[in-house]
């Protein structure tokens, strides 16, 4: 497994393959928690924090339950409930260890229960990544990768979306216009920008 | 047709222990300041821990 592989499939998830502007998941997040800058940084660590590890976990899962007992079709119910159960385990970890983490991350970390590009990013990796003949530990490698490349891109694109909404804010924008119908249309221009990356890798 | 109901059951089960284990820590006081001004408004999570 090259360097290249890796910086490939960081860049491409991140940008390229854009987890809300090419691949319309999370858009709940991105239209919800995205009036804030600070809000939407908050938001996005916590995706990128459980993203990471429902990722290695799922995969695991999957190479090492679902497939050698040849039950893949309950991977997506299976995935669910492994991210509902890790956000638990982690909010309850946090409260337990550490403040700073649970000033930035707690009150975001009940959202992401329902966010489904932690679903998709999971279920992306076994259509992906996965197959049954790559060594375990390299399929794993490359599923974080991944999804620290999606949570790097969910973050990014949060951040300034959330940058444009406030200085909407501050604008003088027509009163129809106000709110959510200038933020879907910022939001459209964005992944039309976003669609001129498509085919650089 | 025993193992995919083994597995779901034990997910559940899991899931279940750690959303009982996570009601049962409390949120230090001093971490309940923090989330005093935040306005749920986005979020209709019924199960949510930091709604009062």
């Amino acid at each position: 497994m090259s360097f290249t592989l890796f910086a490939t499939a960081i860049i491409s998830a991140m940008l390229i393959n854009n987890v809300i502007l090419m691949q319309f998941l999370g858009v709940c997040p991105f239209l919800g928690v995205s009036k804030k800058s600070s809000s939407a940084i908050g938001m996005s660590a916590a995706v990128l924090f459980v993203m990471v590890i429902a990722s290695a976990i799922t995969y695991t899962l999957y190479d090492l339950v679902l497939y050698q007992y040849g039950i893949p079709y309950i991977s997506t119910i299976a995935f669910i409930l492994v991210i509902a159960s890790l956000v638990q385990f982690v909010e309850m970890f946090i409260k337990k260890t550490s403040k700073s983490l649970y000033k930035s991350l707690g009150i975001y970390l009940p959202l992401i229960t329902t966010n489904c590009a932690i679903l998709g990013v999971s279920e992306g990796n076994i259509t992906n990544i996965w197959t049954s003949t790559l060594p375990y530990w390299d399929g794993l490698l490359l599923a974080v990768t991944t999804a620290v490349g999606t949570g790097l891109g969910f973050g990014l694109i949060m951040f300034a979306f959330s940058s444009i909404r406030e200085r909407l804010d501050a604008s003088n924008v027509p009163s129809a216009w106000k709110g959510v119908p200038i933020s879907l249309v910022v939001a459209g221009i964005m992944s039309l920008a976003f669609l001129g990356l498509a085919g650089i890798i | 047709m025993l193992v995919p109901i083994l597995v779901i059951a034990s997910l559940v089960s899991l899931y279940i222990g750690s959303y009982l284990l996570n009601k049962k820590v409390e949120v230090p006081e001093e971490f309940k300041l923090l989330i005093d001004d935040i306005q749920c408004t986005s979020c209709h999570i019924s199960t949510c821990s930091n709604k009062k």
